[in-house]
């Protein structure tokens, strides 16, 4: 089937959506930098930026299709991707707002499922696809970096014990710096890969490509440059949540919870477990808490954020119906722009509802608004260069 | 006769593993080898540290360096070759 004017709308919206998982993102690798001010938050934010615009480039295996072993892959046609993708983009909105750091992966897989079962039933969702590829690592992800990251920060801090805080200060810093480097060059590869499986599925899907070409240059670039200036406008809010709000980090523990970040996703990308980048960071950075000496966590925080993990899968997947079924209301093509323009509308409500408690690289660092008083007490004792 | 094959696991449970044995082993070790850099760099820059102290140290910063770095190298060789 071709249909040239939504596919251009699937380019479109698929480059938005690299574009939210950009600045969605931007967290996972400088959060723990700008907290304990390795960096100042712009440096961070365009040192992440220019890096994820390497990493789209510096591997362009794009092997397998976001929806690869998820759906039924003869049943997708190209209005089941823009529901996908506006479900995702929904979803990546609406955590951004609320600064949750959920999985923008979670958010495309869960709009295109939902889109799918919306298209073709429950029979077209390879529902074991779903448990071995995304639930079950979901779990794991956060557990194995929570885990590692404890254990890390503890051995840490005790064999700097004696260290001369400046020294240590200063070396925990360039680590940082080193790691927030690393997690940006693979979030650059994995993530920009994953809007390219995407356009490509849909040129696939509209006769356009055939199904063993390969990816057109022109899609790595605009893919590239999307998801590095989505990662340039810095999702301030979520970067607050991870920085602020799960824990106080020292240089110590925000280079713990970097390197095991980094450790994780390398290796998970390595053994071919698709573990979520977000998953893996903020379990770090919990794990970083639980570390320190008073294992000081705002487990109620860290339990919210766990609650919209949860619900991130079946949440995207309604937005995503809802936008199939708003294309086969209206037709393919009108469909298209009307849910399109229902989008662009929501994300406008979505910004303006922002501006009244606006998070900027100013006071991304301020102290975290909610009084806790076990945690500030638990807390006092530290300071920053332990 | 075939012998008829396994039903693939729904969860990876050898790739899990993996990347549990590695997360542990590398992202526990490299930081304990950048902490035990840090240290050293400490001794080495004390004002009243001899010259052996020193010379110890500074080795010993190096070579952790040096396997930090190749670590690096290391990672940036995974997101390249995946």
């Amino acid at each position: 089937m071709h249909n040239s004017f939504v596919l251009t709308f699937v380019v479109l919206i698929a480059i938005g959506f690299d574009f939210t998982n950009g600045f969605h993102d931007t967290a996972n690798a400088v959060a723990p930098t700008v907290a304990t001010g390795a960096l100042k938050p712009r440096t961070a934010v365009i040192l992440a930026s220019v890096l994820n615009l390497v990493g789209a480039f510096l591997s362009l295996k794009v092997a397998a299709t976001i929806a690869s072993g998820i759906v039924s892959q003869t049943s997708i046609i190209l209005p089941v991707i823009v529901g996908g993708l506006i479900g995702a983009i929904a979803w990546n909105v609406t955590t951004w707002y609320f600064g949750i750091p959920s999985s923008s992966s979670h958010a495309l897989i869960g709009g295109v499922v939902g889109a799918m079962m919306a298209h073709a039933g429950g029979s077209a969702v390879l529902w074991s696809g779903i448990v071995g590829k995304v639930l079950s690592p979901a779990i794991a992800a956060p557990i194995i970096a929570l885990s590692v990251a404890a254990v890390a920060t503890t051995l840490a801090r005790h064999l700097t014990a004696r260290t001369d805080p400046a020294t240590k200060s200063f070396a925990m810093r360039i680590g940082q710096i080193g790691s927030t480097s690393l997690l940006s060059i693979a979030h650059g590869t994995n993530d920009a890969q994953k809007t390219m499986g995407v356009i490509t599925l849909a040129l696939i899907a509209n006769g356009t490509l055939n199904a063993d070409g390969a990816t057109p240059k022109w899609v790595v670039v605009v893919c590239a440059v999307s998801i590095a200036a989505g990662t340039l406008i810095g999702g301030w809010r979520i970067i607050r949540t991870m920085g602020q709000g799960f824990t106080k980090l020292s240089p110590t523990q925000g280079f713990a919870a970097q390197m095991t970040s980094s450790v994780v996703i390398l290796s998970a990308s390595h053994f071919g477990m698709p573990l979520s980048t977000t998953h893996v960071a903020t379990g770090s950075i919990l794990g970083s808490g639980v570390g320190t000496k008073k294992r000081t966590v705002r487990w109620k925080l860290a339990r919210d954020v766990a609650m919209a993990w949860v619900i991130t899968l079946p949440a995207a997947g309604i937005c995503g119906a809802l936008a199939f079924y708003g294309q086969r209301l209206f037709g393919a093509s009108p469909g298209a722009v009307i849910m399109s323009l229902l989008l662009v509308a929501y994300c406008g409500f979505i910004f303006r509802l922002s501006r009244k408690n606006k998070i900027t690289a100013a006071n991304v660092n301020d102290k975290w608004g909610e009084h806790d008083e076990a945690f500030e007490k638990s807390t006092e004792t530290l300071t920053t260069g332990v | 006769m075939t012998t008829p094959t396994p039903p693939t696991p729904l969860i990876n449970w050898h790739a899990l593993g993996q990347v549990l044995g590695t997360s542990v082993a590398f992202g526990i070790g490299l930081v304990v080898i950048f902490s035990v850099g840090v240290f050293s760099l400490s001794l080495y820059r004390r004002p009243n540290a001899t010259t052996v102290v020193r010379s110890a140290n500074a080795a010993v910063v190096a070579l952790m360096t040096l396997i930090i770095a190749g670590s690096v190298y290391w990672g940036f060789y995974l997101i390249v070759h995946k």
